[in-house]
């Protein structure tokens, strides 16, 4: 497996130059209509190990930085914390990922047992793991290790991919989207009727693609290809 | 689209865009406002919660510190000291056992017992009676140095229930934050289901705009059209506007203006034309009627100077003297007739009752009833015409004479004419039918022409005269006629106004 130095920083993980008129200008017309603020971010780029290991390629990297003081504390609170991971794997010049995965994992500190829980889904269904340490609990929060990228079958020798992850900590949950929608529907928390037209009207709004996070980190990582 | 449509659509969509607008700010105001009340409501609530969980966390401590405490008692019991210290002793072994039983009763949370040593060997171990299951108790294993000995280990056992609870105080905790990342999305939300009725609003109101646009300016557009078309010269255009509103109103206006314009000039028109033929009558009559006398004194001299004996020249002179004679009356008569027409009077109106006028011109041609049978229907309300009385009596003079004259020369005993009266909007209407052997139409399309006349002695100028002293009273005159069926004219005639 080799890498090759990273490319020029571009907002969007979606290859460059593929700009498309008609879905920028509806863009523009909805920013316009519906006063949007977009904010564009550079995403920054870290660079991943990338080793091939059988027939699967496989990913180990880091975002330490992403925990700062804060949610250390909100580690340390005895509630729990959830990081989710969405993993897109792109190759260069084409716009549509080769695939997406995403990973889940719980942290919570026990004020019983004054230890730290960490549970998230291993290849064998669900685990959990022990840590006295909260470096080491972020550390499991905040890194890929060896984690198992895609199958050399799915990526073409010589062309060059790369990995673009997005990390949500404290995601909103479907169910407080479902119960916002309701509470939006029926506005008198009446079980039989009173349902609001209007509100049922602006619930259409409150859907997956508002969900948001207590914090959200994305980067991508640099060009990779299977020699 | 005219701009008369687009105003159309204009003002439908400033109609629609007007409320719209006012309710954008009135709702914008009710979102802040209801966002500063859950703001408040965030506030009275999130503190409360941080400080619930902060005193779950204190129990949590206080608990077990509460526990070490307990270890570190027992740990320090001084007979459980002395009999460790004997642990040898088989007697003291089972004191031993059983003290550490007595201090698992004694103490309520407390599970187990364990004395250890060095080794890590359980030297004695006590349970506790009151069955503790994992089900609804968790436990807590502290372990506490014996002076000169080993290890004492006390697992001591909890409620899981406060631990429900706190991590049920954490997903109403994480629950709110949830929906406080939410609220700042939801007004906008609002918002934007505001803006899409909004646009749908004025998608609706610019439809009904084009649809009412289309249908007024179209009815409007045949009108203007109708309108070049008259300006152009075409009084027989006329539009047809459906629907009852003041556009159609405004079309059944026009309609009767083109047709009032048609008719004024087709009087025009014909008054003009007959102006025309007065002066050609008034110029013939005049050189017509001066070398008469002098041709008829010269023929008369002829006829009386000679006095020969030649018979056939006497004959010749007076078949010659009579036939003069005859034609010069007959000029004389034309010359009369021309200077008649030449000379019609002006109209001098008044105020008329028509019953009265008819029957003061039925007794003043009584000579009619020989030839004529008349029937004569007054309108069942007496009404005043505004009107020349002597020239509305040659006008029914000359109708009549013209029945009569038609009847003898097909041959009837006497002309039967019927004369009736009736009020229509504005005027009234006298219809005068006779039972004739009635016209063609090519006579009828030229009755009221000068000088058309199917009498091998007439001048054509009867019904000429009739219909310029009619469209002279601002009326009109008609005639219908079939062959065998009579003939009928129909006048209308103005009223006389109140006070007049």
């Amino acid at each position: 497996m080799r890498t090759v130095s990273p490319s020029p920083l571009s907002p969007n993980p979606a290859a460059p130059g593929s700009f498309r008129l008609p879905g920028s200008l509806l863009c523009l017309g909805l920013v316009l209509l519906f006063g949007a603020k977009v904010e564009a971010k550079p995403v920054v780029t870290k660079t991943a190990d990338f080793v091939q290991h059988g027939g699967t390629v496989l990913m180990s990297a880091g975002f330490r930085e992403m925990f700062d003081a804060r949610l250390r504390r909100r580690l340390r609170s005895g509630f729990a914390t959830t990081v989710t991971m969405r993993v897109y794997l792109y190759q260069r010049t084409i716009r549509r990922p080769v695939l997406a995965l995403s990973r889940r994992l719980s942290a919570v500190y026990d004020l019983w047992d004054e230890q730290f829980l960490v549970r998230f889904d291993g290849p064998l269904g669900p685990r959990a793991q022990r840590f006295r340490s909260i470096n080491d609990v972020v550390d499991r929060l905040t890194s890929f290790w060896r984690f198992p990228l895609v199958s050399t079958s799915r990526i073409k020798s010589g062309k060059r991919y790369y990995v673009a992850v997005v990390v949500e900590v404290n995601p909103m949950s479907r169910k407080v989207l479902a119960a916002v929608r309701r509470w939006l529907r029926k506005p008198t928390r009446r079980q039989v009727g009173g349902e609001s037209l209007f509100g049922s009207f602006v619930s259409i709004f409150v859907n997956d693609e508002i969900r948001r996070a207590e914090k959200t980190f994305k980067f991508r990582t640099q060009d990779f290809f299977l020699p | 689209m005219s701009r008369f449509g687009l105003k159309i659509v204009g003002a439908m969509l400033l109609l629609a865009v007007i409320p719209l607008v006012a309710s954008y700010f009135l709702v914008g105001q009710v979102v802040q406002v209801a966002e500063s009340v859950a703001k408040g409501q965030r506030e009275h609530l999130t503190a409360p919660l941080a400080k619930a969980a902060q005193a779950y966390r204190d129990l949590f401590a206080a608990h077990k510190q509460t526990l070490r405490l307990e270890a570190q008692l027992i740990a320090t019991d001084p007979l459980l000291l002395a009999l460790v210290s004997q642990r040898a002793d088989e007697g003291a072994h089972r004191r031993l056992q059983g003290r550490l039983h007595e201090l698992v009763e004694e103490h309520p949370s407390l599970g187990e017992l364990h004395v250890i040593d060095a080794d890590g060997r359980k030297l004695a171990s006590a349970d506790s009676s009151r069955g503790f299951d994992e089900e609804r108790y968790r436990d807590l294993k502290i372990q506490w140095p014996l002076e000169g000995f080993g290890l004492l280990e006390a697992r001591f056992f909890t409620s899981k229930a406060p631990f429900a609870e706190f991590s049920a105080l954490g997903r109403a905790q994480r629950t709110a934050r949830s929906v406080d990342m939410l609220r700042s999305d939801l007004a906008r939300f609002y918002r934007r289901a505001f803006l899409g009725l909004f646009g749908a609003a004025l998608l609706v109101a610019m439809a009904v705009g084009l649809f009412i646009a289309r249908r007024t300016t179209k009815r409007l557009s045949l009108l203007v059209k109708a309108t070049r078309q008259v300006a152009a010269g075409d009084l027989e255009t006329r539009v047809e506007l459906p629907q009852r509103d003041e556009v159609s109103e405004l079309g059944d206006a026009f309609n009767e203006m083109v047709s009032e314009l048609a008719a004024s000039r087709h009087r025009i028109t014909y008054l003009e034309k007959i102006g025309a033929w007065q002066e050609v009558a008034r110029r013939l009559a005049h050189e017509i009627k001066n070398p008469l006398t002098p041709i008829q004194l010269a023929a008369q001299q002829l006829h009386s100077k000679y006095e020969g004996d030649d018979v056939h020249y006497r004959k010749l002179l007076d078949d010659a003297h009579d036939i003069i004679r005859e034609e010069v009356g007959g000029l004389r008569r034309l010359v009369g007739e021309f200077s008649a027409f030449a000379k019609l009077p002006s109209v001098q109106p008044e105020a008329v009752d028509v019953e009265l006028l008819v029957d003061d011109f039925i007794k003043s041609h009584s000579e009619l009833a020989e030839r004529c049978e008349l029937r004569w229907e007054p309108p069942p309300k007496s009404r005043e015409l505004w009107v020349d009385r002597m020239l509305i009596k040659h006008v029914l003079l000359n109708l009549l004479e013209n029945a009569v004259q038609a009847a003898e020369d097909a041959g009837m005993d006497a002309a039967r004419v019927s004369l009736s009266a009736k009020d229509v909007k504005g005027g009234m209407v006298l219809i005068l039918q006779d039972e004739g052997p009635g016209m063609e139409k090519a006579t009828v399309e030229r009755a009221f022409d000068p000088y058309f006349s199917t009498k091998d002695y007439g001048t054509g100028l009867g019904l000429a005269i009739v219909k310029k002293i009619i469209l002279e009273h601002q009326g009109t005159i008609d005639v219908r006629s079939l062959p065998g069926e009579g003939t009928q004219f129909t006048l209308w005639l103005p009223l006389a106004k109140k006070g007049k």
